[in-house]
């Protein structure tokens, strides 16, 4: 699985490595560190890469591939 | 109360309602008026105060919320659309708006509120502990009131015995924001609310404090295009961010407690498993969301089947998106554990609230500590509880337990 989070719409709600620290981090101020990235999930955190992917508020985080 | 009239450009297709967001109703009413609201339409046109636009659904509402060039935070108060005071970084759009952000975000980053959590417990121990003695107690006020503002002011460095004053001007200037008539006592409160930070900004230059745990001296280290924030910034910005950390607090918390209160077998659920609280705060937050932010429009727009014109006024009540039955399954159901809860109740967009990161450990916290110390209580009032407009709130929550 390989995720794309939208730099442009994420504001820092923090669902994301809140609920799946282990695909997603918190930068200092609060957002995402992969904002504006792509980047692979191994097959076993697919499923936690979708319940931070479906609690974003934004709808800024999709599947690309 | 104010009524105005229909503008002739509002099509025949688009719903006419006359919403009074200023009354005290039973506890609920809000949510279900709003509910049938969007069940009319995707917009509505609202004739209270001076008239404007609702949006009222969550794909509109949040793709409005995203572009900031259309639906503009000039005002972000549906029935004041020409504001005479300046809030920052709230009614600065943009890459403006961007900067401010950075000099505050931090300030509010989980990973700094997280270095606040045993002494935001500790706070709400001392308060529970107090009132526990008593036997009852007002919910709404002498705990919901009480531990938010006192986690703020911690967080902010600000002197906890200037807290009960503040509280009640950051009230009475709530109390008049969907008034469209009158904002007298708004101004004067304001006006007391700048005075009290000219003071304050002038102390902690004369004596600054570690950045790190006092915001004042924090802002004093700011700049803004390389340049030190003006007393007139700084004023704004503190002025706004003490509207923000109280009543919504006071206001939220109370309908999670009126929820616990009110149906004993979801307290049962998160007394058998305190685990489930934080997800039972993400859905206290989606299911009695309290902020109701406007936007105003910075350019013509057809939108949600409107045409919207330059200037005009739209609110974005985020109750409506956060109950929409489309974004949400079983939408008009409280549901303890729900899964993939991506609710707006901190607003989406650039403007998302600042202090959530706060709110969100304050509200669990509170309901933890309250029920290790507190697990049993019962509501004691007579007549049927009652909630403002406004933000909204519930206005009274009495409870007894036995000591």
């Amino acid at each position: 699985m390989r995720i794309a989070i939208n730099e442009a719409l994420c504001s820092g709600h923090g669902r994301c490595y809140v609920l799946a620290p282990e695909v997603y981090t918190a930068d200092d101020e609060g957002f995402v560190v992969q904002r504006g990235t792509e980047f692979d999930v191994p097959a076993e955190l697919e499923e936690k890469a979708r319940i931070g992917l479906e609690a974003c508020p934004e709808g800024c985080i999709s599947i690309v591939g | 109360m104010t009524m105005s009239e229909v503008p002739t450009h509002v099509p025949d297709t688009c719903p006419v309602v006359h919403f009074d967001n200023s009354r005290n109703q039973p506890v609920g009413g809000y949510f279900q008026e709003l509910d049938e609201m969007r069940e009319l339409a995707p917009a509505v046109w609202n004739t209270f105060g001076q008239g404007f636009w609702v949006v009222t659904r969550f794909d509109d509402q949040r793709a409005a919320y995203q572009d900031y060039e259309t639906f503009t935070s000039e005002s972000i108060i549906a029935v004041d659309p020409n504001p005479q005071y300046m809030w920052i970084p709230t009614l600065v759009d943009g890459p403006d708006h961007t900067q401010y952000r950075r000099l505050l975000n931090g300030y509010f980053s989980p990973a700094n509120v997280a270095k606040r959590e045993e002494q935001n417990r500790e706070i709400a121990r001392k308060i529970i502990e107090e009132l526990k003695a008593k036997g009852s107690c007002d919910l709404a006020h002498e705990f919901c009131g009480e531990f938010p503002t006192r986690a703020f002011f911690a967080l902010a460095g600000f002197d906890q015995k200037d807290a009960p004053r503040m509280v009640e001007l950051v009230t009475t200037i709530f109390d008049q924001m969907s008034n469209p008539d009158d904002h007298s006592a708004q101004a004067a409160a304001a006006g007391e609310i700048s005075e009290y930070f000219a003071k304050l900004l002038d102390d902690r230059r004369a004596n600054p404090r570690d950045t790190s745990t006092d915001l004042t001296s924090h802002l004093l280290t700011c700049t803004f295009n390389g340049e030190p924030l003006t007393q007139e910034t700084l004023l704004n910005i503190l002025g706004v961010i003490i509207l923000a950390g109280l009543d919504t607090m006071k206001c939220q918390l109370g309908y999670s407690f009126y929820h616990l209160a009110t149906f004993p077998e979801d307290r049962q659920r998160i007394l058998d498993d305190p685990s489930l609280i934080p997800s039972f705060v993400e859905e206290s937050l989606r299911y009695y969301t309290i902020v109701q932010p406007a936007r105003k429009l910075g350019k013509d727009v057809e939108f949600a089947g409107c045409p919207m014109k330059k200037g005009e006024m739209v609110l974005l009540d985020l109750a409506q998106s956060c109950r929409d039955p489309e974004a949400f399954p079983e939408a008009d159901k409280f549901i303890i554990d729900r899964q993939n809860n991506k609710h707006l109740a901190f607003g989406p967009g650039a403007h998302r609230c600042m202090g959530s990161h706060l709110a969100r450990q304050e509200l669990v916290i509170a309901i933890e500590e309250w029920h290790k110390a507190i697990p049993n209580y019962e509501l004691t009032n007579t007549e049927p509880l009652t909630e403002h407009g406004g933000q909204r709130g519930v206005n009274s929550i009495p409870v007894r337990w036995d000591i």
